[in-house]
């Protein structure tokens, strides 16, 4: 009996060895569910993990110094969510949302202060006549009456097969260039950049760098690593023809890597319209104690010249175009009108 | 009651004993005994809680499933001293953030450990022990829908650990009833596991720096047992078991908490898996062809 009372003592102290022990914490949080303990947990992740606290120059110790004196005090759920985004529009980021039950927060400043320089009505009314093709985000047609092919992509959210482009390709072939509008394109898949990319490389080329934090500091950053982009496999159709890429400030994320790219191919490739709004922060998802989900930027993406591109890409060295709602209102589109003119020469005023 | 419990026997008898027969059907000679396989299927369920930092830095909590198996033998080339133990556990859950239910996350990992056992029976109490090395391998992911980039948390790992396996034969009112125990605990292996901030994206792109991760007991803790009762009715157990799972670990300025404790239930069977070709000429072996 006494042997079985030491081999219990040896086993509950075994285990509690293993209990206390066991448990690593790194990154574990535990605030309460209250506005405080929110606030705190928002504070603390944008703070261990937000990429450009340090590029953009942000006090992050100033905003808690700012708003946590508000938070102990009882307010309603939209209260505490308007709150909440107040301090998030401090980091001036597209990518960073909170996601409520009831509501998303966005912040507005990247393009709401700038030209829309965009109308897809009067493009598809006056430049295609209502005569397009659609192929999930992908719009294109032959532009009545020049000989320019018209690709719109709304969107990288959804993929878009090696076959379809080919098809595109195929039917735009005896264009003399092709104008690729990603103005409004808010990104999705960086793997659908790279699809789209690779008809227009003829070998493996570099794309830009890509790094992520390596620790909670705000300068705990892992070596820039490269990648590249690689041409269609054999059998697919390349494009070496001029190409001119149309883009806005609502050209964002994934588009705004897109634009990046083909900017820096240079040659017959020519960005038109006006800077993008930048999303160059490679978005991470993490939760507050309510349960409400936070996004924000984490890996910092940078172009093939090593620039960040947050602020946004620029258009071509004297390409830059902007177009009034005056313009559309008339049915006519100063960037695209531009994007002709480049294609097959000044004569051309296609609006009606 | 009884009739439901035999039942429930017959049918988890058909679903693992194939050429069952009793071990004493069968005398295995001085220098070669026979040498019974022992297995069990078992399920369960129960709870789970589980603290993945690269999804979210709180704790949530849920419910836990398993289906496991069990499997040890002699060991053929020292068979009166060693014995081979294979498991294979498949567990699955859902949790929620813990203070408002709602941030759903699941869990899906695949458990397989191998282990040569040296067995040996203490003077002091009437318990068959054997203990040994294990290899332990997991492989399975943590998903969080709601997270946009990050959803999964990948597991992977691979591990020696220790194990100890303790049976105790006791009778309950004539029933030959087996009080086991079947623990390890990790003790040095690898583990994947990405950098602080690093998205899977990274990793497809090519980046497999500080991916692998060695594991030892100071940044990983992982130990799971299970403490079971097998009623014998005949060559056939029903198991009713306790299983617990801790695995803690760290890396990257990140951890991984999880702790399940399930209410397991089975079927354990002891057979002997005969070759046809030396049994033709057994005349103690009836074959029905």
């Amino acid at each position: 009996m006494r042997t079985l009372r030491h081999i219990a003592g040896l086993s509950a102290f075994l285990f509690m060895l293993i209990m206390t022990s066991a448990c690593h914490d790194d990154e574990v949080l535990d605030m309460p569910n209250s506005f405080s303990g929110n606030f705190k947990a928002l504070w603390e992740i944008i703070d261990r993990h937000y990429c450009f606290l340090d590029d953009k120059d942000i006090d992050w110790q100033a905003v808690y110094t700012k708003y946590e004196p508000k938070t102990h005090t009882q307010i309603s759920s939209y209260d505490m969510f308007r709150m909440f985004s107040e301090v998030l529009d401090c980091l001036q980021d597209g990518h960073v949302n909170l996601s409520s039950p009831f509501a998303t927060s966005y912040y507005r400043g990247w393009w709401d202060q700038y030209p829309e320089n965009f109308n897809e009505r009067v493009i598809l009314d006056h430049y295609l006549r209502f005569n397009y093709n659609q192929l999930g985000a992908y719009t294109y047609a032959r532009m009545p009456g020049v000989n320019v092919g018209y690709i719109r992509v709304s969107s990288f959210s959804s993929s878009i097969g090696e076959g379809n482009l080919d098809w595109i390709l195929n039917y735009l072939s005896m264009s003399a260039g092709i104008i690729i509008d990603v103005r409004n394109n808010g990104g999705g898949e960086l793997t659908s950049v790279a699809t789209l990319a690779s008809r227009f490389i003829s070998k493996r080329t570099l794309a830009g760098y890509i790094s992520h934090k390596t620790g909670p500091g705000h300068s705990e950053f892992s070596t820039p690593r490269p990648f590249y982009y690689d041409p269609a496999d054999q059998g697919h159709l390349l494009w070496g023809r001029p190409v001119v890429v149309l883009a806005n400030r609502s050209t964002y994320s994934a588009a705004n890597t897109f634009v990046a790219f083909m900017r820096s191919l240079g040659g017959n490739v020519t960005v038109v319209g006006s800077t993008t709004g930048g999303g160059s922060g490679m978005p991470f998802s993490s939760s507050l104690p309510c349960g409400w989900t936070l996004r924000f930027s984490a890996c910092p993406m940078y172009d093939s010249q090593g620039n960040i591109t947050e602020a946004g890409v620029e258009p071509t060295a004297g390409h830059a175009v902007d177009c009034t709602p005056e313009q559309f209102a008339c049915g006519y589109d100063a960037i695209l009108e531009h994007a002709v003119r480049l294609l097959v020469g000044p004569s051309t005023d296609q609006a009606e | 009651m009884k009739n439901l419990l035999v039942s429930i026997l017959l049918g988890l008898s058909l679903a693992t004993a194939s050429a069952q027969i009793p071990s004493d059907c069968i005398a295995g000679s001085e220098e070669r005994p026979a040498r019974p396989v022992t297995q069990s299927i078992m399920m369960g369920g129960g709870t789970s809680t589980l603290t993945d930092t690269y999804l979210s830095p709180f704790k949530t909590t849920g419910w836990n499933a398993t289906i496991g198996f069990e499997r040890i033998q002699a060991l053929r080339a020292n068979p009166r001293r060693m014995s081979f133990w294979l498991a294979a556990e498949l567990s699955g859950g859902r949790t929620h953030n813990a203070m408002t239910a709602n941030g759903a996350m699941w869990r899906g990992v695949l458990h397989l450990e191998a282990a040569p056992l040296w067995r040996f029976n203490p003077a002091f109490f009437p318990l068959k022990v054997a203990i040994g090395p294990q290899l332990s391998v997991d492989a399975g992911v943590h998903y969080r829908p709601a997270n946009g980039n990050n959803p999964v948390s990948a597991q992977a790992s691979v591990a020696a650990a220790a194990s100890a396996h303790i049976i105790w034969p006791v009778s309950i009112r004539r029933m030959p009833v087996t009080i086991g125990y079947n623990g390890s605990i990790s003790l040095l292996g690898v583990f994947f596991a990405p950098e602080y901030g690093e998205l899977y994206y990274e990793i497809y792109l090519g980046d497999r720096k500080g991916l692998a991760n060695m594991s030892w007991i100071g940044n990983k803790t992982a130990y799971r047992h299970l403490i079971y009762a097998d009623l014998h009715f005949g060559a056939t157990a029903l198991r009713i078991g306790y299983s617990m799972n801790l695995l803690s670990q760290a890396a990257h300025h990140q951890s991984t908490n999880l702790l399940t404790n399930t209410f397991m239930i089975g079927i354990t069977t002891t057979r002997l898996s005969l070759n046809p070709g030396s049994i033709r000429n057994n005349p103690n072996i009836q074959l029905g062809l």
